[in-house]
């Protein structure tokens, strides 16, 4: 049976007079590839922010594995298994494709509080590396400086960066953001494949639905910081509501 | 001028260059990891002469030993480097660079009175170093051997620096988050508490110079920390802002400016070092491998 990974509890955050997110309640299954949608300016970002520590909640309270970490620091979250990616490219640009991948692989390991690691954890993680490097289909460029990488496959390396930090919750800001269509699938088709190897549970936040449509178990949509819809693909396709912010479709009551 | 005392010149200049690097090294490398923040410690000087204090104090405790001072009395300043980085300057990391540097330079004027009041305002005998007292002859002349070994210290100091910045997990992450705070924390790095690492080991760095310091200038003062944070400045300035390597360059080229000034153009000796700045500045705005701007 899917555990609960993630518990949102009237969570509320406001800029000024916007409101960013209002009274959002929702449980994170383990396993279950979610998509978290909405327009620009629905509160995506916010909802992500907040959920990775980069941002304060108003109020609210965010459990993690039965732990409450509303207001833990980030690096924290990131070792208890909570992490992200972010929706502009980041990666360490002057480092080659392995180091990128092998600091959050040691940070996590807390190897930075060692000054000299034994030879036998050094294979250990560099074992882990190439391991990493496979899964995302990077293992031809570990050599390469990262700022030499094409558009898509810094992306791609962005994944990889946030999958050696060995996360449980992994969340992935627009990860096809600027990408072409090629590019697209083939990144859509790693997530999903590391997605059914089941160590990490993904949810992926975009504001165009048919990226996600095809790929989410569970369809979350976002509108003005409320959450306006929720379900699998099928039931947020013939929600209302959804129609009728997204395509601006006129339902009749 | 004979070859005889060209050597001696230039090993002079050597030391010189030595100590200057010792303390732009510590400089170097707070403002290089924290300076995505920007942030010029005008107080480094201030930890130079705070270590010199303080190994002078330990060792004239504790039976004049030397080495036993050296271990200790940085290490008391490293102390301080936490005080002011925890509780001071991480408040002002996001703010414009005029404010740290006004922090900073507080904190200058405040050590100086501090050591006044501790130390008063006289200056302090030092102390000689057993085993590196006397001098040893170098082509038929005497050079003393405390220099010597202050000019084998600092190469070593910069090869202790590069492994560890270049070939270190610490390094690693030293540099990752250097380059990008906000994505280091999101890797799992703890950053406030690697800012405030990397400041007491700069800390360390400077007041180690400060305690190395203690035998070689003879006399202990309390304005000693700005004549040598001037030079520190001048060598990261046209070393590169934030590189190591750019400032033992430029250290060395500074010593071996200023001690062949000091011997042959006495007059202009103070300006030789300014004049080198403002040429390397217009020649290459950002240093010798600072990023250009």
């Amino acid at each position: 049976m899917a555990s609960t990974l993630l518990q949102i509890e009237n969570l509320n955050k406001s800029f000024g007079r916007v409101q960013a997110a209002v009274n959002i309640n929702l449980t994170l299954e383990e396993g279950v590839l979610t998509s978290v949608i909405g327009p620009n300016g629905a509160g995506k970002s916010t909802l992500i922010n907040m959920l990775s520590g980069s941002l304060p909640a108003d109020s609210g309270r965010i459990v993690f594995q039965g732990m409450d970490i509303t207001n833990m620091p980030i690096h924290r979250r990131v070792r208890l298994g909570l992490s992200r990616s972010f929706q502009v490219v980041n990666v360490f640009p002057e480092m080659t494709v392995f180091d990128n991948i092998q600091l959050p692989a040691l940070a996590v390991r807390n190897r930075s509080r060692r000054l000299f690691g034994s030879l036998a954890n050094e294979t250990a993680v560099h074992r882990e590396v190439n391991e990493i490097l496979e899964l995302i289909g990077l293992s031809a460029e570990a050599g390469t400086t990262a700022s030499a990488l094409s558009h898509g496959d810094e992306r791609v390396l962005e994944v990889g960066i946030a999958m050696a930090a060995r996360p449980k919750l992994l969340f992935l800001d627009e990860p096809t953001a600027g990408m072409n269509p090629l590019e697209r699938e083939r990144v859509l088709k790693n997530i999903r494949r590391l997605s059914e190897q089941g160590r990490t549970t993904f949810v992926i936040v975009e504001h165009d639905m048919d990226i996600v449509f095809s790929l989410s178990q569970r369809v979350i949509v976002l509108h003005y910081g409320e959450v306006i819809g929720d379900g699998t693909t099928a039931e947020v396709k013939s929600n209302s509501r959804v129609r009728e912010v997204y395509l601006g479709e006129e339902v009749a009551a | 001028m004979d070859l005889k005392s060209i050597v001696h010149v230039c090993l002079a200049g050597l030391s010189t260059g030595m100590f200057i690097w010792l303390v732009a090294s510590g400089l170097t490398l707070i403002f290089g990891v924290l300076g995505v923040l920007g942030v010029l410690n005008f107080a480094h000087g201030s930890f130079y002469m705070l270590g010199a204090y303080c190994c002078f104090t330990v060792l004239s405790r504790l039976g004049d030993n030397f080495w036993l001072g050296l271990l200790i009395g940085p290490l008391c300043v490293c102390v301080v480097g936490y005080v002011i980085e925890r509780f001071f300057l991480r408040y002002v990391y996001r703010i414009e660079l005029p404010y740290q540097l006004l922090l900073t330079f507080a904190f200058v004027l405040l050590f100086d009175d501090l050591v006044k009041i501790i130390w008063g305002a006289g200056s302090l005998g030092s102390p000689s170093v057993p085993g590196l007292a006397g001098s040893v002859p170098i082509l038929g002349r005497n050079f003393p051997t405390y220099s010597l070994f202050i000019i084998a210290v600092g190469p070593l100091v910069a090869l202790g620096l590069w492994i560890l910045i270049e070939k270190t997990w610490y390094g690693r992450i030293i540099r990752a988050a250097s380059s990008d705070r906000e994505m280091a924390s999101a890797i799992g790095v703890n950053v406030p508490v690697l800012f405030t690492a990397v400041f007491m080991f700069g800390a360390w760095l400077g007041a180690m110079g400060g305690g190395l310091a203690v035998p070689y200038v003879g006399l202990l003062t309390p304005g000693m920390g700005e004549a040598i944070i001037i030079d520190a400045f001048v060598v990261a300035v046209i070393g590169g802002l934030g590189s190591l390597k750019g400032a033992f360059l430029g250290a060395l080229i500074i010593g071996l400016l200023s001690s062949f000034g000091t011997r042959f153009i006495p007059t202009f000796d103070m300006f030789l070092t300014f004049i080198l700045m403002a040429a390397v500045l217009l020649w290459r705005p950002q240093g010798f491998f600072g990023e250009a701007v």
